[in-house]
C-alpha cells in the first residue's frame, strides 16, 4: 500500500515535472513538414532554442546521476572499511536523490531527441547513418543502468553486514554503465566538432574512429571530472536546505558534514578542472585552429572573460566556505587569521585571469591585435601564472584547514615546517620564473613552459603533502569538530555556489557547441536552417539562466519527492539508541 | 520564520549572483554572429567590383580575428597571421622557390596556405576552401582580388585562377563523376582538349603555365631526374598528380580523379601523343 502511494505521488511529481518544461519551452508545433524537408521549425520558440534548453537541462541531470553514485561507492565503500555508520548514511542519503532525477533525465532525454529527429530530420538522418550502431547500443547501457540504480537504491538496507560486498557490486556496475552511456553520448557529440572516420564529403570509412575522434576521450575526461563537481556540489546545497530546515540537532550535524563533504569533493576536483578543461580545448585547437581562434580570439572571447568570472566565483565561494568551516574547529585561530591574505590572491588571480587581450567589440571590428596595455596580461603566459598560482593558494589553504585545532608532536615539526612552506613557496617562484620565460618566448616554448608549470605543481603538491602525512603523525587534537555549528551564511554558500556551477555548465554548453558556428558537422554538414547564428551573449546569458531556473525548479521537486521517502528506518533506530545512551549518560552525570 | 520563506532567503543569494552575470554579459559588447551571406559572384563583374565583394567576404568569414591591417607595420602587424597591409607590393614577385607572381601567390596561400609559410608564423591556418571559411571559387577569386587592392591593383577575373581539386562548377577542369568524352574517343588531341589540359599545360618546350610544359623532351628529362621511366612518369602524373609535383609550380590545382575518368585506351593514347614528337614540337 505505502508503495502504490509513493508510486502515485511519484507519477504526479514526474508529470507535473514534464508539464511545467512544456509551459517553460513553450513547445507548440508548426504544422506541416517545412518545403525543404531539412529542417522544421517550431513556431513561437524557434528549433535552435528548443533543442538547446532541452539539452542543457537533460545534461545538468544527466551529470547529476552519473555523479552522485561515484561519491556515494566511494562514501559508501569507505564506510564498510572503516566500520563506521555515518559514512554509509551519509551515501545512503546521496543514492535517495537519485530515483527521481533518474526518471526526470530520462524524460528530458526522449524531449531532447524528439526534438532533433522531428526539428534537424537531415542531420539527425545522416549521424545516425554514421553512429547507428551506437545508438543501438545506448538504450542497452540505459537499461542495465536502470536496473542497477534501482537495485542498489532499493536494496541499501536488506544488503548489509557480510552481504556488503554485493551492495558494492551493484554500486560499481551502476558506474560502469553511467560512465559507458556518458562515453557513447559523447562520442555523438566530439562527431560534430571533430569529426572522424569519415571521407571528405561525410561518407563512413571507418565507426570506430568516429567514435574515437580527436575530441572524445578528451571531453570524456573533462565531463567525468565536471560532473563530479557538479554533482557534489547539488548534494551541497540538497545538505545545506536540509539543515537549514533540520529541527534536531544530529540532524543538523549531520547535514552539516555533508554539506563540508559535498564541498571538500568539489573543491579536490576544481583543482583539475583547469587542467582537463585546457587538454580538451588543446585537443580541439589541432584539430583546427580555427577553434581556438573563435573561443578566444573571435566571436566567442568575451565569453571567456565572463567564464573567468563564472569560476571566480565558483572558487572564491567554495574556498570561503572551507575558510568559514574553520569556525566548526576548536583552537583554529592560527589558520583563520590568513584568510583575508588568501582571498587578496585569488581576487588579484582571477582578475589577471578574466583580462581579455583585446576589446573588439566583434568579429568584424578584430584586427587580430592585441590591446596596448591589456594585451600584455590578456594572453596564454600570465594567465597560466595566475591560474596555477590559485591552485597553490587553494591547497596552502588546504594545508592549514588540516592543521587546525591539532598540535604537532614529532621532534622535528620546526624544520619540517620550514621545509614545507619553503618547498610551496620555491614552487609558486618556479611557476612564476617559468610564466615568464614563456612570456618572452615562442608559441611552441610556451606551450611547454606551461606543461613544467603543471609538473612543478604537482611535484610540490606531492611533496609538501607527503612531508605533511609525517608531520600529522600522531599530532594530538585540541577538541572535537563541532558539527552543525556552522553559521547560516555559510549554507547559503553551499547553494549559491550549485546555482553558480549550474550557469557556469550552461555556459560553457553554449560555448562548446556554439563554437562550430554554422555548422552541424565541422567542415562536413553546414547548418543551413534559419536559426544557424549566435545569439550575443547578453542574451544567452539569460536563456542559460532560464535554463538554470527551470533546472533547480525541478531539482526542487525531484528532492521533494525524495524527502517523501521518509526517514531510513535503519539509522532512525540508531539515532534514536544513541539519543538514549546519551541522555542515559547525562542522567548518571547529573 | 516559515519553510518557504527560510528557502526563499537561502536562495536569494544565488539569485543575486545570476542576475550579476547576465548584467555583466549584457553589459560588455555583444559579439553576435550570422552565418556569412550568400556573395552573388557573376562572370561579368571587373576585378575592383570583385575586390569589393573579397573584402566583405573577408570580413565576415573570420579571417581579421588573425590577420590585421596595420599600414606601416610590414609584415608583423601583431596578430596571429602576417599583416594584409602592403601585402601586394611585398608579394609583386611571389615568393622564392614557388609562384612567381602575386595573383598565383595568393592563390596558392589560400589553397594551400601552410605552402609557403611566412617565417614567424605557425601553421595554423586551414585551407580556405574547407571548414570553417569554405570559399567557393569565385569567392576565392574576389578574396584574392580584395588582397591585391591592399598596396596593389586588383586585376584577377573568374578562370584566371586555377580552380581547387575537386571543384566541379565551371568546368575549366571537370573532375570527378561522368568523363568529359564518350569512351569510344580515341584521338589523343580530343582527349587533350576535353579535359582543359591546356589551360594549365603548355605543349611548347620551357612554357610553364600554371603546370609545367608537356614537351617530350621535358617530360622525359624530369622523368630521368626522378629516376623512373617517362612512360610511369606520366602515368603516375595523370592518376596521381600529387606523385611528381614539380617545384615552383602550384601544389594540388591538378584534379585526381582523371585517372578515374578516362579509360585505358584513352590513358595510352594521351602518353603516346605526349611521349612521342607529336606532344613536343
Amino acid at each position: 500500500m505505502m508503495f502504490v502511494k509513493r508510486t502515485w505521488k511519484l507519477f504526479l511529481a514526474l508529470s507535473l515535472a514534464a508539464l511545467l518544461l512544456l509551459l517553460g519551452t513553450g513547445t507548440v508545433w508548426a504544422q506541416g513538414p517545412a518545403p525543404t524537408g531539412e529542417y522544421r521549425e517550431l513556431a513561437g520558440v524557434g528549433s535552435r532554442l528548443a533543442v538547446w534548453m532541452a539539452a542543457q537541462l537533460h545534461l545538468n541531470f544527466a551529470a547529476f546521476v552519473l555523479a552522485v553514485p561515484m561519491f556515494a561507492l566511494v562514501i559508501e565503500f569507505m564506510g564498510w572499511r572503516r566500520k563506521e555508520k555515518r559514512f554509509d548514511r551519509l551515501a545512503h542519503e546521496m543514492a535517495r536523490l537519485l530515483p527521481p532525477a533518474f526518471s526526470i533525465t530520462a524524460i528530458l532525454g526522449a524531449m531532447m531527441a524528439i526534438l532533433l529527429f522531428t526539428l534537424y530530420p537531415r542531420f539527425m538522418g545522416y549521424l545516425t547513418d554514421i553512429m547507428g550502431p551506437t545508438m543501438w547500443v545506448y538504450p542497452l547501457f540505459f537499461l542495465a543502468e536502470t536496473f542497477s540504480l534501482y537495485f542498489y537504491y532499493y536494496s541499501w538496507n536488506q544488503l548489509q553486514g557480510n552481504k556488503k560486498w554485493i551492495h558494492l557490486l551493484l554500486g560499481l556496475a551502476l558506474n560502469i554503465f553511467g560512465t559507458a552511456i556518458l562515453f557513447t553520448a559523447d562520442s555523438w557529440a566530439t562527431f560534430m566538432m571533430t569529426p572522424g572516420g569519415v571521407d571528405e564529403v561525410g561518407n563512413l570509412t571507418s565507426l570506430y574512429n568516429a567514435v574515437w575522434n580527436p575530441g572524445w576521450m578528451p571531453l570524456n575526461i573533462h565531463r567525468l571530472v565536471a560532473n563530479i563537481t557538479l554533482g557534489a556540489l547539488l548534494a551541497g546545497a540538497y545538505a545545506a536546505y536540509r539543515f537549514i530546515a533540520a529541527e534536531r540537532e544530529e540532524d543538523r550535524a549531520f547535514y552539516d558534514w555533508m554539506g563540508y563533504t559535498g564541498n571538500l569533493i568539489a573543491l579536490f576536483t576544481m583543482l583539475f578542472l583547469p587542467f582537463v578543461g585546457y587538454y580538451f580545448g588543446f585537443e580541439l585547437f589541432s584539430y583546427s585552429a580555427t577553434y581556438g581562434v573563435t573561443l578566444m580570439g573571435g566571436v566567442l572571447s568575451w565569453l571567456f572573460i565572463i567564464q573567468a568570472i563564472v569560476i571566480a566565483v565558483l572558487f572564491i565561494g567554495a574556498a570561503y566556505y572551507a575558510w568559514l568551516g574553520l569556525i566548526r574547529i576548536p583552537g583554529s585561530e592560527a589558520q583563520r587569521k590568513w584568510t583575508p591574505v588568501f582571498n587578496v590572491v585569488l581576487i588579484v588571480g582571477f582578475m589577471v585571469w578574466a583580462t581579455p587581450h583585446t576589446m573588439a567589440a566583434s568579429i568584424e571590428e578584430s584586427t587580430g591585435g592585441f590591446h596596448p596595455i591589456l594585451g600584455a596580461l590578456g594572453v596564454m603566459a600570465p594567465k597560466m601564472i595566475a591560474v596555477t598560482l590559485i591552485l597553490v593558494v587553494l591547497y596552502a589553504s588546504y594545508l592549514l584547514y588540516r592543521r587546525a585545532g591539532r598540535v604537532l608532536t614529532v621532534p622535528w615539526s620546526r624544520t619540517g615546517n620550514i621545509i614545507q612552506w619553503g618547498a610551496l613557496g620555491l614552487t609558486a617562484v618556479a611557476i612564476t620564473v617559468l610564466g615568464v620565460v614563456g612570456y618572452f618566448s615562442s608559441a611552441e616554448t610556451r606551450i611547454d613552459t606551461s606543461v613544467l608549470q603543471i609538473v612543478v605543481l604537482m611535484i610540490g603538491i606531492a611533496f609538501t603533502f607527503t612531508l605533511d602525512v609525517f608531520l600529522l603523525r600522531g599530532s594530538q587534537t585540541v577538541a572535537a569538530v563541532r558539527w552543525g555549528s556552522m553559521p547560516q551564511r555559510g549554507q547559503y554558500v553551499l547553494i549559491a555556489l550549485a546555482f553558480v556551477i549550474v550557469w557556469l555548465m550552461g555556459l560553457m554548453g553554449y560555448a562548446r557547441s556554439g563554437v562550430r558556428l554554422n555548422w552541424h558537422v565541422f567542415g562536413i554538414m553546414e547548418d543551413t536552417s534559419a536559426g544557424a547564428g549566435l545569439p550575443s551573449l547578453g542574451e544567452a546569458a539569460i536563456v542559460i539562466t532560464l535554463i538554470t531556473l527551470i533546472f533547480f525548479a525541478l531539482l526542487a521537486v525531484s528532492f521533494a519527492i525524495s524527502g517523501m521517502m521518509g526517514r531510513d528506518p535503519v539509522v532512525e533506530a540508531e539515532a534514536e539508541a544513541s539519543r538514549g545512551q546519551r541522555l542515559q549518560a547525562a542522567g548518571e552525570r547529573a | 520564520m516559515t519553510r518557504v520563506r527560510q528557502y526563499a532567503v537561502a536562495t536569494a543569494p544565488a539569485l543575486i549572483i545570476l542576475g550579476f552575470f547576465v548584467w555583466f554579459a549584457n553589459w560588455i559588447p555583444q559579439t553576435e554572429w550570422d552565418p556569412p551571406e550568400k556573395q552573388d559572384i557573376g562572370a561579368s563583374m571587373t576585378p575592383a567590383q570583385l575586390a569589393d565583394v573579397g573584402q566583405t567576404i573577408a570580413l565576415q568569414r573570420g579571417c581579421l580575428a588573425c590577420h590585421t591591417i596595420e599600414p606601416g607595420s610590414g609584415v608583423q602587424g601583431g596578430g596571429r597571421g602576417p599583416n594584409w597591409a602592403g601585402l601586394a607590393t611585398r608579394r609583386a614577385q611571389g615568393v622564392d622557390g614557388g609562384p612567381g607572381d602575386l595573383v598565383e601567390y595568393l592563390a596558392q596561400a589560400l589553397y594551400e596556405p601552410g605552402a609557403y609559410l611566412v617565417e614567424g608564423y605557425a601553421d595554423i591556418m586551414p585551407a580556405a576552401t574547407s571548414a570553417p571559411a569554405k570559399l567557393t571559387y569565385e569567392e576565392i577569386v574576389a578574396v584574392v582580388n580584395y588582397l591585391q587592392s591592399l598596396g596593389g591593383t586588383p586585376s584577377a577575373k573568374l578562370g584566371d585562377i586555377p580552380r581547387p581539386s575537386g571543384d566541379t562548377a565551371g568546368g575549366v577542369a571537370a573532375t570527378g563523376g561522368a568523363s568529359p568524352v564518350e569512351a569510344s574517343v580515341k584521338d589523343p588531341v580530343a582527349i587533350f582538349t576535353a579535359f582543359n589540359c591546356g589551360n594549365c599545360h603548355s605543349l611548347d618546350p620551357g612554357v610553364v603555365l600554371v603546370g609545367p610544359a608537356l614537351d617530350a623532351a621535358s617530360l622525359k628529362d624530369t622523368a630521368s631526374g626522378r629516376g623512373v621511366s617517362p612512360r610511369a612518369y606520366v602515368i603516375e602524373s595523370i592518376v596521381n598528380p600529387g606523385a611528381f609535383e614539380k617545384e615552383g609550380t602550384l601544389s594540388g590545382v591538378m584534379p585526381p580523379t582523371f585517372g578515374d575518368q578516362m579509360t585505358a585506351g584513352q590513358l595510352e593514347a594521351l602518353l603516346d601523343y605526349l611521349l612521342s614528337s607529336g606532344g613536343g614540337q
